[in-house]
């Protein structure tokens, strides 16, 4: 694929999943608020702790999506040759 | 590995002429464990080229895996069963077997599961479908599953398990590419699960089991179904944007995203949401086995043609 449109497809998929994982933690804030849970605290370790593995995981999405191609080389081996 | 359904399973049928044999094969959730199947055995594909010998050693470790983690599963919830209707025929609420054989059965033949995979195939993989049993049995049913309506939000890892175990078989290893696969199915455990609770309310407040529905209200429920789902769409398309997958897969993926996202609103819009939320359920099931698919007709397709 073209590099603009990857660019392009990673940033669209980025603010798509970071305005989503925002609203849900909004909804949880919500949610905490009248439900009042025994454990607030953990209830807000378990929506925390998913959102905190895709930033990490974005973030090496986009060190990945950043890293130039390596150079591939298609070169047949003559007959009789010894590749080490 | 572990199961893709924490603490849930398909109705059983009337106990009247089950054997033991057909007891023991309904302990595993034979079903269930069909979708994990191919969560597990599609990556194998998509990180590499594996022999028939080692998909068919991984797929019978996973089914051991997962099968044994729904026995334990049963053991633990042996009380609850006894009072959801869906529940009630499974062997230990009907009496037909003891609960401990039950619990020796699933933790034996999750042994051996372990034992398989860590000698014929690597350590590696053999742990991490170890690490989805504890985490389904430990994390999900004893800890969280009656103490936090985010029971299968967490608990959803436990489900995302195996395509780590697929791609640990084949590469014996785990790249970013497989971390996708993890957060694909974590990410789709909510909007699934949800959909069911929708229209289980009752007996899962029978059992007093807090899912979302119950604690947070529909509503409420139902905007999650939504945000976890373009959450997911989101995810499924960002490998591409690395080269992990081409245009053949993102394609698949927005078009099977779409689908899921417009069942999801028409949960949320419908004055009645039961039809469109068991429509969600059914869907979301085809949903993960078509994703998954397109990751290897995308893999492969180019080669068989090729390019």
């Amino acid at each position: 694929m073209p590099a603009p449109l990857v660019a392009a497809l990673f940033w669209i998929a980025v603010v798509a999943a970071s305005v989503a994982q925002v609203m849900i933690l909004r909804s949880t804030a919500r949610v905490l608020r009248t439900a009042a849970p025994k454990r607030p605290a953990l209830e807000w370790g378990f929506a925390i702790v998913p959102a905190l593995a895709l930033v990490a995981v974005l973030i090496l999405s986009w060190r990945a999506t950043m890293r130039p191609p390596a150079l591939r080389m298609d070169v047949r081996p003559v007959p009789g040759e010894i590749r080490l | 590995m572990s199961t893709l359904t924490p603490g849930l399973g398909a109705a059983a049928p009337a106990p009247a002429e089950r054997t033991l044999l057909q007891d023991f094969v309904s302990l595993t959730k034979p079903r269930i464990i069909s979708l994990l199947l191919v969560t597990t055995a599609v990556p194998m594909y998509v990180a590499g080229d594996p022999s028939i010998g080692t998909v068919l050693l991984v797929m019978l470790g996973g089914y051991l895996m997962a099968g044994g983690a729904n026995a334990v599963n049963m053991y633990h919830d042996r009380d609850i069963d006894d009072v959801m209707a869906r529940t009630k025929l499974r062997p230990i609420p009907s009496g037909r077997m003891h609960a401990r054989v039950v619990l020796a059965f699933g933790v034996g033949i999750a042994t051996a599961a372990t034992w398989m995979l860590a000698t014929f195939v690597n350590v590696l993989t053999g742990a991490l479908a170890l690490a989805g049993f504890y985490f389904y049995v430990f994390i999900y049913t004893r800890w969280l599953k009656r103490s936090s309506p985010q029971n299968i939000v967490i608990g959803g890892a436990a489900g995302a398990f195996p395509p780590l175990v697929g791609w640990a078989a084949v590469t014996n290893g785990l790249d970013l590419t497989a971390a996708y696969l993890f957060l694909i199915v974590f990410y789709w455990t909510p909007p699934h699960f949800w959909a069911l609770a929708l229209n289980k309310q009752r007996d899962y407040g029978n059992a007093k089991v807090p899912m979302a529905p119950l604690v947070w209200g529909e509503r409420e429920t139902m905007d999650q179904m939504w945000w976890y789902t373009i959450l997911l769409v989101a995810l499924t398309a960002l490998p591409v944007a690395f080269g992990a997958f081409g245009v053949t897969y993102l394609v698949s993926a927005l078009v099977l995203g779409a689908v899921l996202l417009h069942g999801v609103h028409r949960v949320r819009t419908a004055e009645d949401f039961v039809k469109p939320a068991w429509w969600v359920y059914g869907y979301s099931l085809l949903y993960l086995a078509l994703i998954f698919v397109a990751m290897v007709v995308d893999k492969h397709l180019p080669r068989a043609l090729g390019f």
